[in-house]
């Protein structure tokens, strides 16, 4: 073990996501005391976990006063974003860190900060030949314009050393160039900025590589971007396994990124940004990210791979193959995961955004879906936004002229695809609309296959055939109600008498060719159910996921539940929350949150008690429809024991 | 077209058909590989095999020239949850259109985890056939139950005639018992100067090419079927240096005393984790196999073992004591699959050029 004293106290940093909440548990089972300092803890709460945490501002100073109360053997700072990372490096410049023995855990300090150093990475890229985009740093407008002349609109301006990172600004001409120039002379503590030649248009990838402190390095698991680059990743939709690469193409990507691990030290994770022109066959590596951030999550949710908690292992010293996967006989987390399913993430979006996508993240949360196919996996998605109707899938956007539609196909908004859908109802080709928006026709095809369907459905009658093949796009009931202008309970009646009912599946990671003993399920209309009738205590229902601190303040809620000793089963489409729930000994259902879902699935758990999350997130519809159920509804306040 | 996947043990599964209309019967076996169905539907090792993909959806990137592992695909049908056809503009056709025009039937919109599941749990070979789901039912299964797969599966898909892959460097004689185009491609990066012959082919005429270096192909089927290689392999073992891939790993086994045995459970993906003994060194690898050298039964004094399958235990590199030759079961070249394990065709080139270095000493010398 990597730490010799008795002391055994492990500071981890938190930030916005619940990988602060999986570390604690994780160090709590290996014997360590682990305090937690992260901003917005909910203290009532945590102080049933944890006898020592404080929720602070992450700053250095901050930081120094707590290092110094406490006098821990180590501090683990992946979990607390850039933030955090950037205050360890200043008590480790001042000399707090070595004066007071204090170890940082996981990847070295030096080489985080060249990741977060963009010019420094490209740099260090290039002489090891990898490609990166074309960038240069500069201080004055001059040079910026002299640079857009040689490589090209449009360019990336990003401004130096911010620690936020909304994602750059796209200049599409000298005038746009001018405006963010300055911008990022403003934003940045050190007045300059990064200017970048553009790949816009590519594919974007992300892949996620997992590496312990003996260098053996696995893909946990890679997405791929539906919207094309140019568009911040966090609004963008993703979807997993990768589609449109073959093996040969996908393998260069994967082989770069285990190389990307080794060169940069990492021990824990990182995640890797990839821009791939298929038309000549050559990539550009775009930003490699160490902290433990929203494409983590993502992963995480994605492969049922237990990331946080292997990432804290690894921190710890141990191989990854000496970390056994729980549920598995004979399983190690240096298996890569693999996927008999496919996931979608779509963005979630405030009510009433409607604002031009672009470069800088307007998302407020991530909504995630699984399926046995690209249309089941994005219908699910489509049904799981909070703020949108169903409908918008449905109608026609009259009062939208062609051109007015064209312009909302260029430069996309956050309706992008409901906009997509209308222009095939007018008669848009896939060619013509992929040339407009940029989006991979694999992609369009699946939106167009959508549409093509529910118009006709329009016109069939409800049977157990346009039941089934609804139920197997991912369709609701709710819109099939719509589609066929009768009541929902008539729908549901109709698919009862059918006996048309979802068939759950587990997400294993290994495909169905292991016995899993675990415990994460989705739903899809197949021959084989694998779950198992019970009676769970509680039945939980998750709230909208929200890229701000209120995610880990409601998960601490969920691992107090999850600690009581109670029978808890969880319904969520939040990839924090499913990320988060994999540590725990609960029953998580990777689904969409809606009465229909919550009606199948409390027929198997039997839930005692019905907990909602955040009842005012939840719509009016909702909640009367929940009491139909006749079984007890809560809020999340059980209160239960320490760690 | 509706179609039906019907297995010995009186499974059924009902699906549409994609590809080929005809009906075929073969060895029903699954992959987990979530990328290169067209590279593992004309992989040589899948002959007479109805493959079960675990990923779901299958076709997204239509078919291209350079994904092909060998020019006439052997398996005998293909197996998915969701099949698309592909927008790609660079594809010249469908992976649908690719199928029919092999004659290979696929079945698609079944339940393939439940299928996945069943054959986890099957030992040892499992028969089925996809049919027209109109077919007399009893009949189909009638003839399932008859259907005697033949093992004669190398003679099938090995070349008849010996043929060069010319190139300026090492010469390497590469006895095909199935190759895969890939393994050919990582010599041509090499610059070997390749010849593919026969698995027939005898130790005379091995020599007579004057090879630096022998290579012992990949390939299907059981290895015990080719008694007559063994005596060859010895030969070549004693005189070049020698290295060989998944059934030419499983042949060098044998013929240096080891035995080999059929696993409980097939390995057949890209994921699978591989210790490298000497260095502790964990590498993600592809593996196809449903045999295994049986390390009980391994001559120490001969050979040692250098990989393992991380999870299993089960062997999957060897190397001989005295000579200079050595093995994996695993599929270096990827192909579909990660090139963790390339390294190997590195070693290979290493050892020849150790063992020319010590010729010319001794010419020198005289």
């Amino acid at each position: 073990m990597l730490l010799e004293s008795q002391n055994k106290k492990i500071i981890v940093l938190g930030s916005y996501n619940s990988g602060a909440l999986s570390a604690i548990y994780t160090l709590s089972k290996q014997g360590y005391k682990p305090i937690l300092v992260a901003p917005r803890i909910n203290e009532s709460q945590m102080s049933e976990l944890l006898d020592e945490f404080y929720s602070m501002k992450m700053t250095a100073d901050n930081l120094a006063d707590i290092v110094t109360k406490t006098r821990p053997d180590a501090i683990i700072p992946i979990f607390g974003g850039q933030t955090g990372i950037n205050a360890c490096i200043k008590l480790a410049k001042d000399g707090l860190l070595s004066a007071l023995n204090v170890k940082i855990l996981g990847t070295d300090l030096a080489s985080l900060s060249s990741m977060f150093d963009r010019e420094k990475f490209s740099n260090l890229l290039n002489e090891e030949r990898i490609p990166t985009p074309i960038s240069k740093k500069i201080t004055n407008i001059e040079e910026a314009i002299d640079f857009a002349s040689e490589y090209n609109y449009p360019v990336i301006v990003r401004a130096s050393a911010t620690t936020n990172k909304p994602g750059g600004d796209l200049c599409n001409n000298r005038r746009e160039l001018i405006v963010n120039v300055n911008r990022a002379f403003e934003e940045s503590p050190i007045s300059n900025c990064l200017i970048e030649a553009s790949v816009t248009g590519y594919k974007e990838l992300e892949l996620e590589v997992v590496r312990d402190s003996y260098d053996n390095c696995i893909l946990v698991g890679a997405f791929e971007n539906i919207d094309a680059v140019g568009i911040h990743s966090a609004d963008s939709m993703v979807v997993a396994p990768i589609q449109t690469l073959d093996d040969q193409e996908f393998q260069k990507l994967r082989t770069v990124s285990l190389r990307l691990a080794r060169m940069f030290n990492i021990v824990g994770s990182c995640n890797i940004r990839i821009a791939f022109d298929s038309l000549r066959d050559t990539y550009y590596i775009l930003e490699m990210n160490p902290s433990f951030n929203r494409s983590s999550v993502l992963i995480s949710a994605i492969t049922a791979y237990p990331l946080a908690d292997i990432i804290t292992k690894i921190s710890l010293g141990i191989r990854l193959d000496a970390i056994r996967r729980t549920g598995f006989s004979n399983l190690t987390a240096a298996s890569e995961p693999i996927m008999d399913y496919l996931a979608v993430k779509v963005p979630n979006w405030s009510k009433g955004q409607a604002k031009r996508l672009g470069t800088r993240r307007q998302a407020k949360g991530q909504i995630v879906a699984f399926g046995r196919s690209l249309e089941s996996a994005l219908m699910k998605a489509i049904e799981s936004m909070t703020n949108e109707k169903i409908d918008s899938m449905l109608t026609q956007f009259l009062n939208i002229d062609d051109f007015q539609l064209e312009e909302n196909l260029v430069h996309p908004q956050a309706n992008r695809l409901f906009i997509i859908a209308e222009a095939f109802r007018r008669g848009y080709t896939i060619d013509e609309i992929s040339e407009l928006t940029k989006i991979d026709a694999q992609f369009l095809y699946t939106i167009y296959k959508l549409i093509d369907f529910i118009e006709n459905i329009k016109n069939a009658e409800p049977s157990e055939k346009s039941i089934r093949q609804a139920k197997e796009l991912g369709i609701s009931d709710k819109m099939l109600a719509k589609l066929w202008n009768i009541q929902v309970d008539k729908v549901e009646q109709i698919r009862n008498d059918l006996a048309i009912r979802p068939t759950y599946k587990k997400i294993d990671g290994v495909a169905g060719t292991l016995d899993a003993n675990v415990s994460y399920f989705y739903a899809t209309y197949e021959e084989e159910d694998e779950l198992e009738k019970s009676k769970a205590d509680i039945l939980l229902i998750d709230g909208i996921e929200s890229l701000s601190n209120r995610s880990f303040a409601n998960n601490q809620q969920l691992l107090i539940l999850a600690n009581s000793g109670l029978d808890v089963s969880l319904i969520s489409n939040s990839p924090d929350t499913l990320a988060f729930s994999l540590s725990l000994p609960i029953t998580t259902f990777f689904e969409p949150l809606s009465y229909e879902v919550i009606t199948e699935i409390t027929r198997k758990c039997n839930p005692e008690t019905l907990c909602l999350k955040k009842p005012e997130e939840l719509s009016e519809d909702l909640k009367s429809e929940l009491n139909n159920l006749n079984i007890k509804i809560t809020e999340w306040n059980y209160t239960g024991g320490k760690l | 077209m509706k179609r039906l996947l019907i297995l010995e043990d009186g499974s059924t599964f009902l699906g549409e058909g994609f590809g080929s209309q005809i009906n075929s019967t073969g060895e029903v076996v699954l992959t987990t590989a979530m990328t290169g169905y067209q590279k593992v539907v004309t992989s040589p090792t899948y002959a007479n095999q109805i493959i079960v993909f675990t990923t779901p959806v299958l076709g997204t990137y239509g078919t291209n020239i350079d994904d092909l592992e060998s020019l006439q695909p052997v398996c005998k049908g293909v197996v998915c949850h969701t099949y698309t056809d592909s927008m790609n503009v660079s594809s010249p056709q469908s992976f649908s259109d690719y199928l029919k025009n092999q004659d290979i039937p696929g079945i698609y919109g079944i339940d393939t985890r439940k299928l996945v599941r069943i054959l986890s749990k099957h030992n040892g070979i499992t028969k089925g056939s996809i049919i027209d789901a109109e077919n007399d039912l009893e009949h189909a299964f009638d003839q399932l139950h008859a259907t005697v797969l033949t093992d004669q599966l190398v003679d099938m898909v090995s070349t008849s005639k010996p043929y060069p892959n010319p190139d300026t460097g090492r010469n390497i004689v590469l006895v095909d018992y199935g190759v895969k185009h890939s393994v050919l491609r990582q010599l041509s990066r090499m610059n070997c100067n390749t010849i593919i012959v026969p698995y027939t082919a005898t130790f005379q005429e091995i020599k007579n090419l004057c090879p630096d270096g022998v290579l012992l192909s990949n390939g299907p089927g059981n290895p015990y079927t080719l008694e007559d290689s063994f005596e060859t392999i010895r030969q070549i073992q004693a005189n070049y240096p020698t290295f060989a891939i998944g059934l030419g790993h499983q042949l060098l086994a044998i013929a240096n005393g080891a035995k080999v045995k059929e696993l409980p459970r097939a390995h057949r993906g890209l994921n699978f984790p591989v210790i490298e003994i000497a260095t502790g060194r964990i590498i993600t690898v592809a593996q196809n196999h449903s045999y295994i050298v049986d390390e009980s039964s391994l001559p120490k004094d001969n050979l040692i073992v250098t990989h393992k399958d991380l999870n299993s235990g089960w062997i999957e590199g060897i190397k001989h004591r005295k000579y200079p030759t050595f093995s994996v079961q695993f599929e270096p070249e990827g192909a579909p699959g990660p090139s963790d394990g390339t390294d190997v065709f590195y070693d290979f080139m290493h050892l020849i050029d150790i063992r020319k270095d010590k010729i010319n000493a001794i010419r020198e010398s005289k």
